[in-house]
């Protein structure tokens, strides 16, 4: 049985915050790059829309029924990727196929999600030890994939997804601090055997500032400290951001984006930009709270903890408190993958919202257990 | 779940939003003018200084190559427009446009006075028509004025792009009196200013050119992977040493329009010759782009010497042996390995190769091949002496053992034939060599054990690389042998058989040393730019072939007698003590043969080890490659010479 989605349940409020911030995230990859960029940009965001609206006609429970299908898949898509895939700026993210490409790593961020939720949702009596080693090897294999092609970013948001999920899902709070710390532990291994180069000499130009921009490693953070600082309370107005114009500020249409609004938008207007995210990061958390599927449920906790680690990594590394990693900021950077990706979790967490109230859950789904 | 945790969720994630506006405050309220006055007027501007490029020398010294310093005058764009305006008379449309500068023409000249002066005084300290000065100035103006139109006709208002406020190049290659003569008066060059550029010469011409090598750009994925590894090295220095300050941490690695060694020791030495890039950092204004002062300069690090042991004059001498032959020369130290000369024909001039390369790179003579390691060609019958070690060792024959030759033989119906139709009667191994008896050695074949013969070939480092330092060696082939008639070609230097020169040069050097299999190399020495020798050659372990002396005996007996009564008599070679074997190798076509010698000198007190190869020639082995034996001989032992 398909349940059918209820209209009046659309979010009246989460929809409009996302458009504000497409039309400005379309606004300055005008002002930060070519017009073939803008006009590239134009078309994800109407076929990322066109794909939202199709997604909300596929009941949510049918993704939890398929997630460890699509979880193997996508596994072999990122194994696939590692033997065969073309070479993009050094790096094997991208799968071609003729002028269209696709970075697998995005998918299984969401598909990460399903599975876990997916393997977590009964788990009300709290969770064993077996559970949460389990949790963590489903999300540590695509991590380590998606680390060796290399994407440092993409992999590091899987971690506090994972978290955000098992502590929605109850675990104990012991369990979760010696999770943490063990993480912490572990970490010179990823340094020594996962890490490349150019990675880890970002990782220290963030932690010693002063000895990176000797050998300027330091130079990123540095432009986007100039492009954020000289933009003041109100901006040097649109277009008009010295750092983005005289092409001193580098990777000005992706990752750095945020500095360039900073630069033309100044502190009140960007300001604004983070509350449009807050909102739509409360009213994500407030469909987590209502909703009484367990599945959908998680679900969105995780979905709303990928936008969230996106937008603060992004940001943060735009404002130099966090390392520079490659991660874009959710319905703003440009880029085909990473706006269809945003569509697609958003899809899901609508789609959460206007079917999970209609009965504790679907009984289609206990039938197939 | 409770809803106590939603709460702490979103708490954690509100906390996250908090720190970000607590630092935007930081930056754009709190420390705003810091970074404002930093965008809009100062940046700190840096310029690569090119480090110098270490010398490559012969053994006694002699310069192969060298880095002289090329100059460059840049001059200012703003200067270069206003010249242009002013003695082209010519309407730049943007400016013209400006209603102010139509109104005050003739006082806009008069007042921009001081931007036309270097026109004048560069024409006149470097003795340059102003109309090439004019020329090049035009050439630059219209490149920027096209970019500045795209990038307003795009933006649709006016913007000022950074090349308009570049110095751009106008007069090339400068020499230095005269580059000194601008440089001590710099206020009479107004927005000029000196670059300073290593260009690599090569003083001896095309002499050495395929050891040597040349230099070409970076390619940009090569400049990828080299920046990639330079960032692999910094990090290691930093990690290694992260609490003191690393020295090689102030230098940068390779720039985007660098050029590097491509062929040769050039490229094979590249790391040692290179050198580190320094920098210099510049505070400019964003108002005029005036230098307002020098923050911090690193000086760059100049490369390491290189010291060949090549000898350039018998270097010169063994090229000028070769003549128009298409092939190559090796003469080596039969103790040391050390290469003396290695000349390989056709060549190219590498101080003209960024003309040349299309057109040489097209012809089928192909020469930038260097046919001493890269020419893998059947080695004829100076590969028999391999076949004979093989089976005297394993006692298939013995100097006793005699075979008749009818000036041919043959195996299950396939007629082997001798080089000499009349055959050379009833012979034995000390004739068969000396008069390179085919049939001789087709009977030895059909005897051999194939494995032993194999492995005997391997020993002598047939179809592996010798591991000299100069890249792109060729390995050639030792094929397996897998039936009788396979053998019997193979054991007169035919069939799938390839050797390169240079392992044939080590296999006679063997000979004369008593089995000792060396690694050839050119490099001598490394020095620093004081001369101090920083790293001479090492040799590594060194491969011993185990011969019994009474087979060197035999073997070496033989070489001799080639000179005195065989394929080799009479060429004059004999007073200088040659042993030496020479070949024939078909190529398939009729009348076309790749002719060999190879032997060392002089026989009773070996010094040198050489090999002679001329490609596709109509001649025999002796005929063509023994006088120009004999044309070596006389570069090697020039008292000789004198006395005879």
């Amino acid at each position: 049985m398909i349940k059918s989605i209820r209209p009046k349940n659309f979010d009246w409020i989460m929809f409009p915050v996302i458009c504000i911030i497409l039309a400005i995230g379309i606004l300055f990859i005008w002002s930060a790059s070519s017009e073939k960029f803008l006009y590239k940009q134009l078309v994800w965001t109407l076929g990322g829309l066109v794909l939202f609206f199709i997604l909300l006609y596929f009941d949510y429970i049918s993704f939890a029924c398929y997630a460890y299908v699509i979880y193997v898949s996508v596994l072999l898509l990122l194994m696939l990727l590692l033997i065969l895939g073309g070479t993009i700026k050094g790096s094997q993210r991208w799968f071609s196929l003729g002028s269209f490409s696709f970075q697998p790593s995005e998918f299984m961020k969401i598909t990460l999600i399903l599975v876990l939720a997916r393997f977590l949702r009964y788990k009300k009596y709290g969770l064993g030890l077996l559970d949460i080693v389990i949790a963590i090897l489903l999300t540590l294999i695509p991590m380590v994939l998606i680390m060796k092609q290399p994407d440092l970013g993409t992999a590091l948001v899987l971690v506090p997804i994972l978290f955000s999920i098992l502590y929605a899902a109850g675990i104990r709070l012991f369990y979760l601090l010696l999770l943490i710390g063990s993480g912490f532990a572990l970490a010179p291994l990823f340094w020594i055997y996962l890490l490349k180069s150019y990675q880890k000499l970002r990782i220290i130009g963030f932690l010693w500032p002063d000895k990176a921009e000797d050998w300027g490693a330091g130079y990123h953070r540095l432009q986007s400290l100039i492009a954020v600082g000289s933009g003041g309370l109100t901006g040097s107005g649109w277009g008009n951001g010295i750092q983005n114009r005289m092409k001193f500020l580098p990777e000005r249409h992706t990752d750095f984006i945020f500095a360039v609004i900073a630069e033309e938008w100044g502190f009140l207007r960007a300001c604004f930009l983070l509350l449009l995210y807050l909102v739509f990061i409360a009213c994500g958390i407030g469909i987590a709270g209502s909703t009484r599927d367990p599945f959908g449920r998680l679900v969105v906790v995780g979905l709303v903890t990928m936008f969230v680690t996106q937008i603060v990594v992004n940001i943060g590394m735009n404002l130099g408190i966090a390392p520079i990693v490659g991660m874009t900021l959710p319905f703003v950077s440009y880029g085909g993958s990473s706006m269809l990706t945003s569509f697609i979790a958003l899809s899901i967490i609508f789609n959460i919202k206007m079917r999970a109230k209609i009965d504790l859950a679907s009984r289609h789904f206990y039938d197939i257990q | 779940m409770s809803p106590f945790r939603f709460k702490v969720v979103f708490m954690v994630f509100l906390l996250f939003f908090l720190c970000i506006v607590v630092r935007l405050f930081q930056l754009q309220i709190i420390e705003s003018d810091k970074y404002r006055g930093i965008s809009k007027t100062r940046r700190i501007h840096t310029y690569p200084l090119e480090a110098v490029r270490g010398s490559i020398f012969d053994r006694n010294g002699t310069v192969l190559a060298v880095d002289q310093h090329a100059f460059d005058l840049s001059v200012k764009y703003k200067n270069l427009l206003y010249s242009y305006i002013v003695h082209r008379k010519k309407e730049i449309s943007r400016i013209s446009e400006l209603e102010i500068h139509k109104k005050t023409k003739e006082a806009c000249i008069e007042c921009h006075k001081e931007e036309d002066v270097w026109l004048e005084n560069v024409s006149e300290a470097l003795s340059i028509p102003k109309k090439d000065l004019l020329d090049n100035s035009e050439q630059v103006i219209m490149k920027v004025e096209r970019l500045k139109r795209i990038v307003e006709r795009r933006n649709g208002r006016s913007i000022l792009v950074k090349e308009e406020t570049d110095f751009h190049p106008v007069v090339f290659d400068v020499s230095l009196e005269k580059i000194i003569s601008v440089d001590v008066k710099k206020e009479d060059f107004p927005g000029v200013r000196v670059n300073p550029r290593p260009k690599r010469i090569y003083p001896q011409q095309r002499l050495a050119s395929h050891i040597l090598g040349y230099m070409g750009k970076l390619t940009d994925e090569e400049w990828k992977m080299h920046s990639d590894r330079w960032n692999d090295f910094i990090l290691n220095a930093s990690l290694s040493d992260m609490s003191e300050d690393s020295s090689s941490l102030l230098y940068d690695g390779y720039a985007k329009d660098d050029c590097v060694g491509r062929f040769g020791v050039e490229l094979y030495y590249e790391e040692e010759l290179r050198g580190l890039r320094g920098k210099r950092f510049e505070e400019i204004t964003c108002v005029n782009t005036e230098i307002k002062k020098v923050v911090l300069e690193r000086p760059p690090l100049q490369g390491n010497n290189l010291y060949l042991t090549i000898d350039s004059q018998i270097q010169a001498c063994s090229e000028e042996a070769l003549g128009k032959h298409l092939g190559a020369i090796i003469v080596m130290d039969t103790w040391t390995g050390e290469i003396l000369s290695m000349a390989s024909n056709p060549d190219f001039n590498p101080n003209t190769i960024n003309n040349d390369f299309q057109e040489l790179s097209t012809l089928s003579s192909k020469p930038f091949l260097n046919r001493a390691i890269q020419g893998a060609l059947p080695p004829g019958s100076i590969f028999k002496i391999i076949t004979a070690i093989s089976a005297l060792s394993d006692q298939s024959i013995d100097t006793r053992s005699s075979f008749v030759c009818q000036g041919f033989t043959n195996y299950k119906n396939i007629i082997f034939r001798c080089w000499s139709q009349y055959g050379h009667g009833l012979i034995t191994l000390q004739d068969a060599i000396p008069y390179s008896c085919n049939v001789f050695f087709f009977e030895t074949a059909k005897s051999l054990k194939q494995e032993n013969f194999y492995l005997w070939s391997k020993k002598f480092g047939i179809g592996e690389k010798t591991g000299i330092d100069i890249p792109y060696e060729k390995e050639g082939n030792m094929p397996k042998l897998k039936t009788t008639a396979m053998t019997m070609n193979v054991a007169i230097g035919q069939g799938a058989l390839l050797t390169t020169p240079l392992q044939c040069v080590r296999i006679y050097a063997a000979l004369a040393n008593g089995g000792t299999l060396v690694y050839p190399h050119v490099l001598l020495k490394f020095t620093d730019s004081r001369g101090g020798t920083i790293q001479a050659f090492r040799p590594e372990n060194k491969n011993k072939v185990v011969l019994s002396p009474a087979v060197l005996d035999i073997i070496r007996n033989s070489l001799q007698d080639v000179v005195i009564r065989g394929t080799a008599k009479n060429m004059g070679l004999e007073v200088y003590k040659v042993a030496g074997k020479t070949g024939t190798a078909e190529t398939g076509k009729k009348g076309v043969n790749h002719a060999w010698f190879a032997g060392y000198v002089p026989y009773d007190k070996p010094r040198y080890s050489f090999v002679i190869l001329i490609e596709h020639t109509s001649g025999h082995g002796g005929e063509v490659a023994g006088p120009i034996a004999r044309k070596l001989m006389t570069a090697l032992f020039p008292e000789i010479e004198q006395s005879s």
